[in-house]
């Protein structure tokens, strides 16, 4: 059953008479129940906007997006998001539990139910027993584990991720593509990750949205046909993977802008054509 | 398929071994010799004490020594004295006093400080409005109000608190500006995201982000609000460590003078010290006061 569609949405931000910047152009696709859907495109291309815009952090200038075939209009209680820059999204002043706890809050009155939400949520990004540390205290990918636990424990039906793992480093980064297929397992949610990573998107996805280079429009929606579980190694080393990876990195190339040129070259043009 | 725990491999489990102890371990000595730890901390109360005792001592051998003018008494003297005021009521009285101007302009000043300045901080129409005279009346100290003030209000408490309340509103009120200026939209976005109410996004996002800003203002607004009270106290003829100290220096009670003097300075110190150690139980989580177990 689909779950999100969005349609012809557009975000021009100022006024685009006195030279407004258009982020996105008519974006439509959906999202099922429990699909992972991730977003590419090059960098600097809207991928944000469009997660902000779902997340109703800001207006939009024109289409639509539904959640159940309600119109979003604030952040709705289904998203859940994980952001980049974990060390900016989790509090500081709160030791990990409590970061975690916040939210639920407002969605379970209980408190007995709400800690074992918590250390629920700790054991299933394998925190267990964490939960008294502060964040600053933790590593990147511990931290970034943190966020995603805060997310799950929300019992999002959507899941938005907003390039979760580009402030880590490789080996951490493979480590939290696993830990977030699993959990989405577990939980059920749909997952909506962008990412500027092709392999990323690929390797994760069950579809991938190709967005254009500035401003974003769809340009291909990709289906992944790649068996799951997926697995790091086996995975990336199937033909299809390859095939997939190639087709979306030729999207990407074609859509994005050329190499500028280097002011030497353009002096050595100048020089040629005698001026 | 719920609550089963996972382990990640990839992903290391701690920044470090030895983090682990430090953190439950303490503050002071995170490396692997107790005696360096040791060595820390009492260097870290020697060294300021040493320079405090060299420096009372050079006092003490040059009044001795008839370097100074007659009017500087030797520090043992003053120390005297005042051992000699402790068990007199009316010391103790004047330094209530003193105190009293001290809290009653920082918590008055303060708060003000906060108003005005978390609103201009928040809303940008107030801080067009209210920039200019702001930044005009800034630079004004505020004893300058004094005169006016005695014929107004006369040599009475009131008046010290007014202007000691002033001292401690300019710091209080910038710093309230930078921080609410300074707080991050991506943790306020992800309050909202998750659903948080406006009253839990001031209370448990925004005040946090504000707090160590605040914590700064109001080290430097209660050290003003002492130099004001005593000033006002001393020009102004308002009962306190002021007046008596004036009253002292023009009767020749030199070693008085000089008492009172220390007891001021040393106020000072103590107040600040535990305003310090309050700032760093209540904001250990912020990067200046960070344990880190590196």
């Amino acid at each position: 059953m689909t779950k999100l569609v969005v349609n012809q949405l557009a975000k021009t931000y100022g006024d685009p008479a006195k030279g407004g910047v258009e982020a996105i152009r008519e974006i439509s696709f959906d999202v099922r129940e429990g699909e992972f859907v991730c977003i590419v495109g090059p960098s600097g291309g809207g991928k944000t906007t469009l997660l902000r815009c779902l997340c109703a952090l800001h207006g939009r200038s024109g289409g639509r997006i539904e959640l159940d075939g309600r119109d979003v209009t604030q952040p709705p209680p289904e998203i859940a998001a994980v952001f980049q820059d974990y060390s900016r999204s989790l509090m500081p002043w709160y030791s990990v539990r409590r970061n975690i706890e916040l939210p639920l809050k407002n969605t379970i009155a209980d408190k007995k139910e709400r800690s074992e939400r918590v250390e629920w949520s700790l054991r299933e990004v394998g925190l267990g027993g964490l939960g008294d540390r502060y964040p600053w205290q933790l590593s990147g990918g511990m931290q970034q584990r943190v966020a995603i636990a805060r997310a799950i424990a929300y019992r999002p039906e959507i899941l938005i991720m907003d390039e979760p793992f580009a402030s880590v480093d490789a080996q951490t980064r493979a480590g939290l593509e696993d830990l977030t297929l699993a959990v989405r397992d577990d939980v059920g949610a749909a997952v909506l990750l962008v990412t500027h990573d092709i392999d990323e998107a690929v390797y994760l996805a069950d579809r991938v949205v190709v967005l254009s280079s500035r401003p974003a429009t769809v340009m291909e929606i990709v289906d992944i046909d790649l068996p799951r579980p997926r697995d790091q190694i086996k995975t990336k080393g199937l033909p299809r993977f390859a095939e997939y990876r190639t087709h979306v990195l030729e999207l990407i190339r074609a859509t994005s802008q050329p190499e500028p040129v280097s002011e030497a070259q353009q002096a050595v043009a100048a020089t040629l054509h005698g001026n | 398929m719920v609550g089963r725990a996972r382990k990640v491999k990839t992903d290391s489990m701690l920044p470090s071994e030895s983090s682990q102890k430090a953190g439950a371990a303490g503050a002071i000595a995170s490396s692997a010799d107790p005696r360096r730890g040791r060595w820390r901390v009492s260097s870290r109360l020697l060294i300021p004490l040493g320079t405090t005792v060299g420096l009372l001592a050079l006092w003490e051998l040059l009044a001795r020594a008839g370097a100074l003018p007659a009017e500087v008494p030797p520090f043992t003297e003053v120390v005297s004295w005042l051992a000699g005021e402790f068990d007199d009521g009316t010391f103790w009285d004047m330094l209530g006093q003193t105190l009293w101007h001290w809290f009653a302009g920082l918590l008055i000043g303060g708060a003000a400080g906060i108003v005005v300045g978390g609103t201009i901080g928040m809303v940008p129409f107030v801080h067009r409005l209210l920039n200019v005279p702001l930044e005009f009346l800034r630079p004004i100290p505020a004893i300058v109000y004094l005169p006016l003030l005695i014929l107004v209000m006369g040599s009475r408490s009131v008046t010290a608190i007014i202007l000691a309340s002033l001292g401690a509103l300019w710091p209080m009120l910038f710093q309230s500006v930078y921080g609410v200026r300074a707080i991050d939209a991506q943790v306020v976005e992800t309050g909202k995201v998750f659903g948080l109410r406006r009253r839990q996004i001031l209370w448990h996002i925004m005040l946090p982000s504000v707090l160590p800003y605040l914590a700064t203002g109001v080290r430097i607004a209660s050290s003003l609000s002492l130099i004001v009270a005593v000033s006002a106290e001393l020009v102004g003829g308002i009962p306190g460590l002021g007046t008596e100290m004036a009253a002292a220096a023009q009767n020749g009670r030199y070693t008085a003078t000089y008492g009172l003097l220390l007891v001021s300075g040393v106020l000072g110190l103590l107040l600040n010290a535990a305003l310090e150690g309050s700032e760093k139980r209540l904001l250990r989580w912020h990067v200046s006061h960070r344990v880190v177990n590196a």
